[in-house]
């Protein structure tokens, strides 16, 4: 009994092979996007916590002063625990394989003779020892040992005209520095990851000497002995060190990064289960048409006295093998969408937050789980409807009535209600972006949005029909009538494809508009900024601006030039507020009030605010500080430097959106005497009104010799050096703008083709009262046109609303960024302009193939 | 006495453009095995303005004989003419024509468009052919009317009782003024009341305008409209009276 | 441990390199320049004497204890520091000056515990390595205070030294009361000759009979305390010399009727002696020194380790002829063959340091002789020897 239940249960599986393959590519796609993108991101990410694990070893315990240095004194009061802990004193370098825009890696300063680090990237000792000359150079200034795995990687990437002896060259800051290679010699298992974590070691001698960090570490990690307790450990550090000295779990620095990346990987998310959805509607638009189209048989099994458990396990089966087939194709796609969209994610998260290497994407069950899970759950979820609908067919239906009837004519009253209900509530979002809760009101007004589309589907396309059926009837009377019946007929299988349709335009005009909106505010926003005429900056420099730095001593010369009015040195470096990290930089406020802008938030002038600043401590923040941490002007921010805890007064708050992780600003001068840093991470030059930039930017090259790897660029390219930034922002979603769009299209196609086989018989009784092929195929086309009409017109409204949301209300929360909401009418359009017609491609070949059975054959059909 | 014998007596009325003319018509169906003949050697001449009936079990082939004489099916040998004109080997699109202006079906299912009204279903063909306005509309009221239905003319047809159901198919194979009618078991659906109020209207119809009338039917009260009944058993004609 | 025998193979083989670089300028330059070793003060001025001589390339501070533990048992412990100056030659690796880091290895420092239990005949060896360094590892110039990380040698402000030593298996404490108020010096001003012509020398402090307190603790077992006798040497010298030199063998031995001797013979590869050493010094401090010819030295007794498969005298009798008094005949053992310290993965230093016992007789009294014998240059030939010799001049 049970085999022949299963066997009635996948039968309509295998006899419409065309419609279960597109159920199963919608549910695929969906889990596929959901779980590639989380992989993807998640490999991003975990490369932080690789390189941390590379670095950190068998450290329990990190003592650091982040972002200051630890000063080498601290060892002092560190050394009276080594009888209860191994301490590896540790100093840290980006620097950049061969050239300025080489592969960037980690250089590591340790005690070589004494620091198991090295090796603990999985080095094996070899057998024999090595010779003594090449032991010798490792304490040499010019002998960098390099994991086997990232010597290889930096070899494969090596410029064709580069050296292939054994020494590197590689940019640190602004200068190029040659380096012996060393190997370290690793099990073939750990090559990748060792090219992955990117660390290599220098000792710890040279690297303080080398770049100029004598007398300082950057931290100490901290190895237990056997025995020790951990926690009673780091208690007794921190309170012999004292002050602000930090003694944590060295996880907890990735874990800071990992909760930076958070918002990001919080948004892919909620993109990527969008697809999800659409996926949803596509799988029970499949399964409806399963139901209506088994009809009788279903009808004669209720009649032979079917249970309605044992009926729904049967209806239940499709959705069953639908979800889990769906499932592992999805998790499989997803692996391959992972692997192919792991660079552009690996960049995002790079220059938002960073330099990281992108890690390895791998499944773990966890992935195969979730992927099942949302598999079965789309399965479910779009299942639950249609067998509904199968559960209520009575017995012996069929005999008096072959044909799915027409749905009541009862106005949509609930429908109608909850789509209001849905519109005010994002509405209500948007006129209080910041009024309750935290985190989830972007989703929520998203999610209304949506909802609203969804809900309005089906009765807006019972409008548009109505709308349209005198217009049709004009146009085209046969077909056009024979359209708007059969739409009329059809409206909630339609619907559903509507939704489908509308819900994927929504999110690509959502996410398009968002992203608009970021390009035309931040267009505005570095014009009004970026005043300065040139930047000089450390060559080596791609990601974080905090990367290399460059000596106060060339502002004088700079400043000297004729060419140059004036010069504002501005310095970068990350610091904790109340253990987050976010920016810290310092620039000559003074230069900034007399040549530059600064748009406040509040949109007054900012010159005045500039001047106070100076000489006092104070600080300008930026919004989406402000607004994560709800800091305002005459707040202030207590940040710990060198020479102590000192709190800034809020003078301000900037428009900034070059960074969501938000920046704190604070005069030179005081920084300078609290923080004792005179480094320079980016030389503005204000020029004189007649100078060009090019000849400018030639005598900046001048004066600093070709000995400096510096980058001198002009405001322009600044500019455009935003707007890629940007762009690669938002790269990812255009992939899922894309999954969406092809989503919502099988979406289309899947039901036309549905409603084409379940209309075969009718078909045949129109072709024999009469109707050419053309006339049939043509009211098909009219019933995709105005299916997709629906759809576009609808996901218009929707997308608006939604872009309304995303750029008021989730970015805000998410960023922290205030935007113009702007909507690129180009693309939406041609988008909107592309799915009527693929919507109508879609519905050519089933409409072609039912006009082409002869009459008699179609009408003997079931 | 072969079928082709019994059809002879009939060639008297040839002077006359035959309603519908089969000679040595053949169908047969490629299966599995063993073809399967659903027509052999059937030969018949249906009178302007005559009802036939064409009577057998079922599986006997008189569904084949109507969907043939319907332009729906093509015989596999034989010739055919509808109102004096040729039938096979016209292209499908001058079968359409001949559909539209010629040819009224009646089906045991009704087949109506269940979403259309009961007037939108009888328009349909004229709408089908091109025929629109006022006139159309017009013309197919007055057949609803004269089916009993003017009341229930914008009615969904799928909220109809099956009688009225095929009463509106009725209406709707007549609205093109066919030369030729062909129902398939048009009671067959139907309780006995039902059955002969659209007997009655249709043997009424077709007299009143001179439409001649195929039907199959195993029914004998359906039967006894017809001014002939012939017999099929196994594709053959097996008896005329 | 393997991350760890990386690291100390890295430090080790480094060590020797350095050491070769060391000697072989040392002994370029022999005697002619001016060095830091020549200034006297710096050997007879205490407590500094005590402490590191950063202008000397090589120096060690060296503990060797008998110790009994509550049951009676017998445990032998030796605690050794070796420091490598690096600058005191002229900079051997990298730069040094203004600029330079902390962390510039001026010195190296190298250390071996190892524990011998003669009940059990176990016998265990630990080494760590360091390098000069803001306070993780260091030698103080002041007075005695050497460490890396919390391995230290230091004298206490009671005037007791104070060592730690050990791993996770083992880890010893001791406490060592000075038997006099200043080490014995073997020469004048702890003037060590270290070739006939006293060309090569270095400075030699020793203290031989330390009363020595202390713990042993070893895991899984109870916590053992410890009472005996300690010597303590420390030795200083610029790496210079004989390069004929290819091991020596060492004995620091106290007889029961107080007086301590110790005596020392460089080997060169055909075994034949380059130098002898001996002095008797007795309870008082009065030194007795021994020439060459005033020496037999006989090895009664063979052990050959199955793991270097070096061949060393583990028994012997020695005959010594001082003026003026009758000869003084001692014969002794190891307290159990197995005390060798292997380090062929690393520095291939192969070497036996171990507890010995036996008899002293003297004009007919007989005496208890208990002591530590050093044998090196025994394992293996070529490379080794330089740096063995290299890790060991001077003894």
């Amino acid at each position: 009994m049970f085999e022949q239940v299963v066997a009635l249960g996948l039968r309509p599986l295998r006899r419409h092979l065309g419609r279960t393959f597109v159920t199963l590519v919608g549910v695929a796609a969906g889990v596929a996007v959901s779980i590639g993108i989380d992989l993807a991101a998640h490999a991003s990410i975990r490369s932080f916590s690789e390189s941390a694990r590379a670095v950190s070893g068998r450290a329990a315990l990190r003592v650091h002063h982040r972002p200051l240095a630890l000063p080498e004194s601290s060892l002092m009061r560190l050394a009276l625990f080594q009888d209860r802990a191994a301490l590896h004193p540790t100093l840290e370098v980006v620097a950049r394989a061969h050239a300025s825009n080489g592969t960037a890696f980690t250089i590591l300063g340790v005690d070589l003779l004494t620091d198991p680090r090295y090796a603990a990237t999985g080095a094996a000792a070899p057998d024999a020892p090595p010779d003594l000359e090449s032991v010798r150079s490792i304490f040499d200034s010019g002998t960098l040992l390099v994991p086997e795995g990232l010597a290889e990687r930096l070899r494969n990437a090596s410029p064709p005209g580069a050296a292939r002896d054994d020494s590197l060259s590689v940019i640190v800051g602004t200068r190029r520095y040659r380096f012996r290679l060393a190997l370290v010699p690793e099990r073939a298992a750990d090559r990748k990851l060792t090219a992955a974590a990117a660390v290599a070691f220098l000792d710890i001698a040279p690297f303080q000497e080398r770049f100029g960090r004598q007398g300082e570490l950057d931290w100490v990690d901290v190895e237990p002995k056997p025995g020790v307790d951990r926690e009673q450990l780091r208690s007794q550090l921190a309170a012999a060190l004292g002050g602000d000295i930090r003694v944590e779990p060295p996880e907890e620095r990735a874990l800071q990064m990992e909760r930076m990346l958070d918002s990001y990987r919080r948004n892919l998310r909620a993109l990527t289960l969008v697809s999800l959805i659409v996926g949803v509607l596509l799988a029970y638009n499949a399964l409806l048409s399963s139901v209506l189209q088994r009809r009788g048989e279903i009808s004669l099994l209720r009649a032979l006295g079917i249970s309605g458990p044992l009926l729904a396990f049967l209806l239940g089966l499709e959705a069953l093998v639908i979800g889990l087939a769906g499932g592992v194709a999805g998790v499989l796609l997803g692996l391959v969408l992972a692997r192919g969209s792991l660079g552009v994610v690996s960049r995002t998260v790079s220059e938002l937050y960073g330099r990281i290497a992108p890690g390895a994407v791998t499944l773990t069950l966890e992935h195969w789980i979730v992927g099942l899970c949302l598999g079965l759950g789309a399965a479910v979820l779009a299942a639950a409807g249609p067998l509904r609908e199968a559960m209520r067919i009575r017995p012996l239906e069929f005999l008096r009535d072959e044909h799915p009837g027409a749905p009541p004519e009862r106005p949509p009253w609930g429908r109608l209600i909850a789509a209001a209900l849905a519109a005010a509530l994002a509405l209500y979002l948007l006129w209080r972006p910041d009024g309750w809760g935290t985190g989830a009101r972007g989703y929520i007004g998203a999610a209304a949005a949506l909802l609203m589309g969804s809900l309005l589907a089906g009765p807006f396309f019972t409008f548009l029909t109505r709308l349209l059926a005198p217009i049709f009837a004009r146009i085209s009377p046969p077909a056009g009538r024979l359209a708007i019946a059969t739409a009329m007929a059809a409206r909630r299988r339609l619907g559903v494809s509507v939704a489908a349709l509308l819900l994927a335009y929504a999110i690509v005009w959502g996410m398009a508009s968002l992203v608009e909106s970021f390009r035309v505010t931040v267009d505005t926003w570095a014009g009004a900024t970026l005043r300065a005429d040139l930047w000089v900056t450390p060559q080596s420099r791609a990601g974080s601006p905090t990367e290399g730095t460059m000596p106060a001593a060339w502002r004088a010369p700079l400043a000297a030039l004729p060419e140059v009015l004036d010069v504002d040195a501005f310095r970068v470096r990350e610091t904790l507020l109340d253990g987050e990290i976010c920016f810290l930089g310092a620039g000559e406020t003074r230069v900034l009030a007399k040549h530059g802008y600064l748009p406040l938030v509040d949109g007054s002038d900012p010159r005045p605010h500039l001047a106070r600043t100076a000489g006092g401590r104070n600080a300008f923040i930026s919004e989406p500080l402000a607004r994560r941490r709800h800091l305002a002007s005459g707040d202030s921010v207590a940040l710990d430097t060198p020479t102590g805890r000192h709190r800034y007064a809020i003078i301000a708050v900037y428009r900034d959106y070059a960074s969501d992780r938000g920046y704190i600003v604070l005069d030179r001068e005081t920084y300078l005497a609290d923080f004792r840093d005179s480094l320079v991470s980016t030389y503005a030059l204000y020029l004189r009104p007649d100078v060009t930039p090019e000849r400018a930017s030639a005598a900046v090259s001048a004066l600093l010799g070709p000995e400096e790897f510096v980058r001198v660029t002009d405001t322009k390219t600044i500019r455009q050096e935003v707007r890629r930034v940007l762009h690669n922002t938002f790269a990812v979603t255009d992939a899922l703008e894309l999954v969406a769009v092809i989503v919502a299209l099988l979406s289309v196609l899947g039901t036309l083709a549905a409603l084409v086989l379940e209309r075969t018989r009718e078909i045949g009784v129109l072709r024999a009262i009469g109707a050419s092929q053309g006339q049939i195929t043509k009211a098909l086309l009219l019933e995709g046109a105005l299916l997709a009409a629906a759809g576009l017109l609808l996901g218009a409204l929707t997308g608006a609303l939604l872009s309304a949301v995303l750029v008021h209300v989730l970015n805000r929360e998410s960023f922290g960024w205030t935007l113009t909401l702007a909507t690129p009418w180009r693309r939406t359009l041609l988008l909107a302009a592309f799915l009527f017609v693929a919507a109508l491609l879609a519905a050519v070949p089933p409409a072609r193939r039912a006009a082409s059975i002869p009459p008699r054959e179609a009408m003997s059909r079931a | 006495m072969t079928a082709a014998e019994a059809a002879a007596p009939e060639s008297a009325a040839a002077s006359v453009a035959a309603a519908a003319r089969l000679e040595g018509i053949f169908k047969t169906y490629p299966a599995a095995g063993e073809d399967v003949h659903a027509l052999r050697d059937v030969s018949l001449t249906v009178a302007p303005g005559e009802i036939v009936a064409l009577l057998g079990r079922s599986g006997s082939g008189k569904t084949t004989l109507l969907n043939i004489l319907g332009t729906l099916d093509r015989p596999t040998a034989g010739s055919l003419s509808i109102a004096g004109q040729r039938v096979d080997g016209l292209a499908e699109r001058e079968l359409l024509k001949l559909r539209r202006e010629s040819l009224g079906f009646v089906f045991q299912f009704f087949h109506l468009l269940p979403y259309l009204s009961a007037l939108e279903n009888t328009v349909l063909p004229l709408w089908l052919a091109g025929v629109q306005g006022p006139a159309a509309m017009l013309r197919a009221r007055s057949l609803l009317a004269a089916v009993g239905l003017a009341d229930k003319a914008n009615r969904p047809a799928g909220r109809l009782s099956g009688g009225e159901m095929q009463r509106v198919a009725v209406a709707r194979a007549l609205v093109n003024s066919p030369a030729l009618v062909l129902a398939d078991e048009p009671t067959g659906n139907l309780d006995q009341a039902n059955a002969e109020t659209v007997l009655d209207l249709l043997r009424g119809l077709v007299r009143e305008r001179g439409v001649t009338l195929v039907l199959a039917t195993h029914s004998d009260a359906a039967a006894r409209i017809a001014d002939r009944r012939i017999r099929l058993v196994d594709g053959r004609i097996t008896g005329i009276d | 441990m393997r991350r760890n025998a990386v690291a100390r193979l890295v430090a080790l083989a480094l060590l020797g390199a350095v050491l070769s670089v060391v000697t072989s300028k040392a002994t370029e330059r022999g005697a002619t320049t001016p060095r830091a070793l020549d200034r006297d003060e710096d050997a007879t001025t205490f407590p500094r004497a005590w402490g590191s001589h950063p202008g000397a390339a090589l120096e060690w501070w060296y503990v060797t204890a008998i110790l009994r533990d509550e049951s009676g048992r017998t445990h032998g412990i030796q605690w050794t520091l070796f420091r490598v100056g690096l600058d005191a030659t002229g900079g051997a690796v990298g730069s040094s000056g203004a600029g330079a880091s902390a962390w510039r290895a001026r010195d190296l420092y190298f250390a071996h515990v190892a524990w011998g239990d003669s009940a059990k005949r176990a016998f265990t060896v630990t080494e760590r390595i360091g390098r000069s360094s803001p306070a993780l590892a260091g030698a103080d110039t002041a007075d005695l205070h050497v460490w890396i990380g919390d391995w230290f040698l230091r004298r206490e402000v009671d005037g007791r030294f104070h060592l730690r030593g050990g791993d996770d298996g083992a880890a010893v404490e001791l406490l060592l009361e000075p038997s006099r108020s200043r080490p014995v010096a073997w020469g004048p001003a702890y003037r060590s000759s270290k070739s006939p012509d006293s060309r090569f020398y270095s400075r030699y402090q020793s203290d031989p009979a330390m009363k020595a307190a202390g713990t042993l603790v070893k895991a899984g077992e109870p916590t053992r305390k410890l009472r005996g006798t300690a010597w303590f040497d420390h030795e200083w010298s610029d790496g210079a010399y004989d390069s004929a030199v290819v091991g020596w063998d060492w004995l620091g031995a106290r007889l029961g009727d107080g007086r301590a001797v110790m005596l020392y013979r460089l080997r060169d590869s055909r075994g034949m002696s380059r130098h002898f050493f001996g002095g008797i010094v007795d309870r008082y401090g009065r030194l007795v020194v021994l020439g060459p010819d005033q020496a037999r030295l006989s090895p009664l007794r063979f052990w050959t380790s199955p793991r270097s498969g070096a061949r060393y005298p583990v028994a012997w009798r020695i005959l010594l002829e001082p003026e003026g008094a009758a000869p003084l005949t001692l014969d002794f053992e190891a307290a159990f063959d197995a005390q060798e310290l292997v380090t062929e993965r690393s520095t291939r230093v192969t070497y036996w340091e171990g507890m010995v016992g036996g008899t002293a007789e003297q004009g007919g009294a007989r005496t208890r002789l208990e002591g530590y014998l050093e044998l090196t240059g025994y394992a293996g030939g070529g490379v080794p020897g330089r740096i063995s010799t290299g890790a060991r001049t001077g003894r």
